[in-house]
């Protein structure tokens, strides 16, 4: 079997669930009637690994060490892996017994990363995430799944996993010299709240910061814990309008809106990206809203990030989205400008 | 074709280039050195290489002069007085340079270019102008990317516009060092040096705590890093660098315990005499040090002179005897590696070589890079290139070789162009790389059209003149066109 299927295999039964995540306790509104998996897409994943050329690079999830992915992945990430149907575990975020450490389920772990947060970071994907946004960079992280296998052919654990946060740091011993903190990204990582505080908090008193890379979905003012505990957030405006932003990603945009007043207010807003996709959104208001609305909140120093969409990596019937050009884009950053923000950069 | 018209009349081979050329085929004529038989049969098989270096040595390969002194006294032979301003020292610079020796026919040092520059920088958009100017006269007339400066450990001005001035000029010499020390450098400091070697794969980074306390424990209170990344005595340099090659050596011993009882012993023992013959021809012979003014004015110091001892090839050799244990990823593989460099310290350091004072007559040791005809052949001790495993892994994996070298080794990071919104990535990687025990660290963005090749750099563009049959100011555009075919340095892994 290739590699692709033994992801793919994950990715099949993740579809087939659909609907809310069971465990979520946080409860975010869910788009109705939004197709097979209920929620919208990776914001934070798709963005970031956009800029990267990460999510594209023929690794399967969860491969540290970067094995080659069989042909024609780009086409998959929903269930076009036949044999995959069915054969994955649908897997709580939090399997746990009281006392217990959380368990939350691991897509992938990178021990360096250039284009996750400042600096050398090693970067923490969480499996699972039910924004459905059409122009998702790496859909294999969205179904709530782990893999049925341990391990892979070549005796290497096997991702989609279920890990607890002393072992996701222990993976990261070896990058320890080199990285100044880690980001945790998805899937989404806030739909294991849980999981994802007590690897911040971990990660923390191991010396190392973390940043939350999140689309936003979940209610971080009812996680003041992981607020504290977190350096900062990277927080996903997919788009302003309410319509706009359910037909993206067939989410709400309130909780998002939400996050970024209080994230801003708390100074914990470390930046908010935008992943400018021509067609899809007003880019335009997006823009001139989000950073209207962060000098109002007087966090005009803000990093705000205009991602510009590319179509690696995306799914086969989304291919064909234009790419924006590079004078809409400055034309974008100059509405960021304009509104008084101060650090508005392309990527 | 006679060697001397063939490449009197090489269509790719610049005038300068041609004059050089002709005195090796000169100085090849010649016999004058006593060779063991044994030392040639490993000389012919490959395992003992001295480089080109020549049939009669005349002058040390790599010469380190002592620019400080030049600049406080200026020179009597030059007639040159000690520069006032910046226009005065930038040519006095240029000038001395002019007139030292080396391997490639021009310096393979131009000293610590801040420190020694910092002085006259008064006004900073004049020195701006002086200092561009001065470095593009280097980069157009040293015609050689052997040829490295040294910025650091502090912050200056002048250091910060000769990186300014490199990124700007995107040239591939000189090659560039900031020497790093944690309580020294300044971090915006740092970070400006990473941000360039993301453009133009300079500068690398020095650990220089490990360097000044190895030269320290020579005698000496400073150090020079020169040509591709050789730790040497400032105001002396080496005298020779020949190479042992591992992996021409492994099929040599018929499993481990025959190569460290009989071959390796036997190998280093040759190439020791070697070398010393070598040294001994040109400290004794030669006039070198009897005749450039460099040795009458104190630039260069006899006693400041050693010799480097170089390996190249551990990868091959580890893998050929390691019982299927893979270099770079099992630690049985490492711990046979250990064991080679090991044993090679003790054979090198239990030796003396009567012609030199420094360090005792000690050699040191040296990762060499590889020459261009290299086919199969890992660097000093780097794991072979296809083979890199995940960026912290490859970097802990290399880190214990680099206390035994003390005359030069490194390795050389390819990152996604991405990385250059975030230079703090590079000096992250750079800085834990050093505190895990490496001495020296290089990185660059894989877009970059400045390239490091093994240890010097070439630009992808002056490649690609030599490939349509042009000739290229460089003379190691050829050498680095040959690496990429036979090494496949453009084939490093590159890291996210």
């Amino acid at each position: 079997m290739s590699p692709r299927g033994a992801a793919g295999a994950g990715i099949a039964a993740g579809e087939a669930l659909g609907g809310r995540l069971p465990g979520d306790p946080d409860g975010a509104p869910r788009g109705a009637g939004s197709e097979s998996s209920g929620r919208p897409t990776d914001p934070a994943g798709a963005g970031s690994r956009s800029a990267a050329g990460e999510a594209y690079d023929g690794r399967l999830p969860g491969d540290p060490d970067g094995a080659p992915r069989g042909a024609g992945s780009e086409s998959s990430g929903r269930p076009a892996d036949p044999d995959g149907a069915g054969s994955g575990d649908a897997a709580p975020a939090h399997p746990t017994a009281a006392g217990a450490a959380p368990r939350g389920r691991v897509a992938k772990i990178l021990r360096s990363s250039a284009v996750d947060g400042p600096g050398n970071r090693a970067v923490v994907f969480l499996q699972g995430c039910s924004f459905n946004c059409a122009y998702c960079h790496n859909p294999e992280t969205r179904p709530p799944v782990v893999s049925p296998k341990e391990r892979r052919p070549d005796g290497s654990p096997a991702y989609p996993r279920l890990m607890t946060a002393a072992e996701v740091l222990a993976a990261l011993v070896p990058a320890k010299p080199f990285i100044r903190g880690i980001t945790v990204s998805g899937g989404e990582c806030g739909e294991q709240p849980e999981f994802l505080g007590s690897l911040v908090e971990a990660a923390r008193a191991a010396g190392l910061p973390a940043l939350v890379d999140t689309n936003g979905s979940a209610d971080y003012a009812a996680l003041p814990a992981l607020v504290r505990a977190a350096e900062g957030f990277m927080l996903d405006l997919k788009a302003w309008d309410p319509v706009e932003h359910r037909a993206l990603t067939g989410a709400e945009v309130a909780p998002v809106k939400a996050n970024l007043r209080f994230l801003a207010a708390a100074g914990k807003l470390y930046e908010l990206r935008t992943v400018v996709a021509p067609g899809l959104f007003d880019a335009e208001l997006t823009v001139r809203m989000a950073a209207s609305e962060l000098v109002a909140l007087g966090a005009a120093s803000t990093r705000y990030k205009l991602i510009r969409y590319r179509p690696q990596g995306v799914r086969a019937r989304f291919k064909d989205l234009p790419e924006p050009t590079d004078e809409g884009m400055q034309a974008l950053a100059a509405i960021a400008r304009a509104a008084g923000l101060n650090d508005v950069i392309l990527v | 074709m006679n060697p001397a018209l063939a490449t009197l009349s090489d269509r790719t081979l610049t005038y300068q280039q041609k004059v050089a050329g002709l005195a090796r085929v000169a100085e090849n004529e010649l016999s004058v050195l006593a060779i063991d038989p044994a030392c040639q049969v490993l000389r012919d098989a490959g395992v003992v290489c001295d480089l080109f270096e020549g049939a009669a040595p005349y002058r040390p390969r790599y010469v380190a002069p002592d620019y400080e002194l030049f600049m406080r006294r200026g020179s009597e032979f030059l007639g040159l007085k000690p520069p006032r301003d910046i226009w005065e020292a930038t040519a006095a610079l240029l000038v001395l340079y002019r007139h030292v020796p080396s391997i490639t026919t021009f310096p393979v040092y131009l000293g610590d270019l801040d420190a020694l520059l910092e002085p006259f920088v008064r006004d900073e958009a004049e020195a701006r102008k002086a200092i561009g100017l001065f470095l593009m006269q280097i980069d157009r007339t040293i015609n050689d990317s052997f040829c490295h400066a040294d910025l650091g450990p502090r912050e200056t001005r002048a250091g910060r516009l000769i990186l300014e001035l490199s990124r700007e000029q995107k040239n591939a010499v000189p090659n560039l060092t900031l020497k790093y020390d944690p309580e020294l450098t300044p971090e915006p400091f740092a970070e400006l040096a990473a941000a360039v070697a993301l453009e133009v794969a300079k500068p690398s980074f020095a650990d220089h705590r490990r360097f000044s306390a190895d030269f320290k424990a020579m005698g000496l209170d400073d150090y020079a890093i020169v040509s591709c990344y050789n730790g040497l005595p400032k105001g002396g340099g080496s005298a020779t660098l020949v190479r042992l090659n591992l992996a021409r050596l492994a099929p040599r011993a018929k499993d481990s315990e025959e190569l460290f009882s009989r071959v390796l012993p036997e190998a280093v023992r040759l190439q020791l005499a070697y070398m010393d013959e070598r040294v001994r021809f040109l400290m004794d012979e030669s006039g070198f040090f009897e005749s450039s003014f460099l040795v009458k004015e104190g630039l260069l110091r006899r006693e400041r002179v050693t010799g480097m001892f170089g390996l190249v090839g551990l990868a091959e050799l580890v893998n050929a005897h390691a019982g299927g244990a893979r270099f770079g990823h099992d630690d049985g593989a490492e711990a046979l590696g250990l064991r080679v460099i090991k044993a090679i310290d003790e054979l090198v350091k239990a030796h003396r070589c009567p012609h030199l004072s420094f360090n005792g007559g000690r050699y040191l040791l040296h990762a060499q890079v590889g020459i261009d005809s290299d086919r199969g052949i890992s660097p000093g001790c780097r794991i072979p290139i296809g083979q890199e495993p995940e960026l912290s892994e490859h970097i802990l994996r290399s880190a214990p070789y680099h206390a035994f070298f003390p005359s030069g080794i490194g390795d050389v990071f390819a990152f996604e162009p991405t990385a250059k919104a975030n230079p703090r990535q590079l000096l992250d990687v750079a800085r834990g790389a050093l505190a895990s025990g490496c001495r020296y660290f290089s990185g660059y963005a894989a877009d970059a059209d400045v390239v490091r090749i093994t240890g010097y750099l070439v630009k992808r563009s002056e490649i690609e003149r030599l490939n349509r049959g042009e000739a290229s100011l460089q003379d190691t555009t050829a050498l680095g066109r040959n690496a990429v075919n036979n090494l496949g340095v453009l084939e490093r892994r590159i890291r996210p």
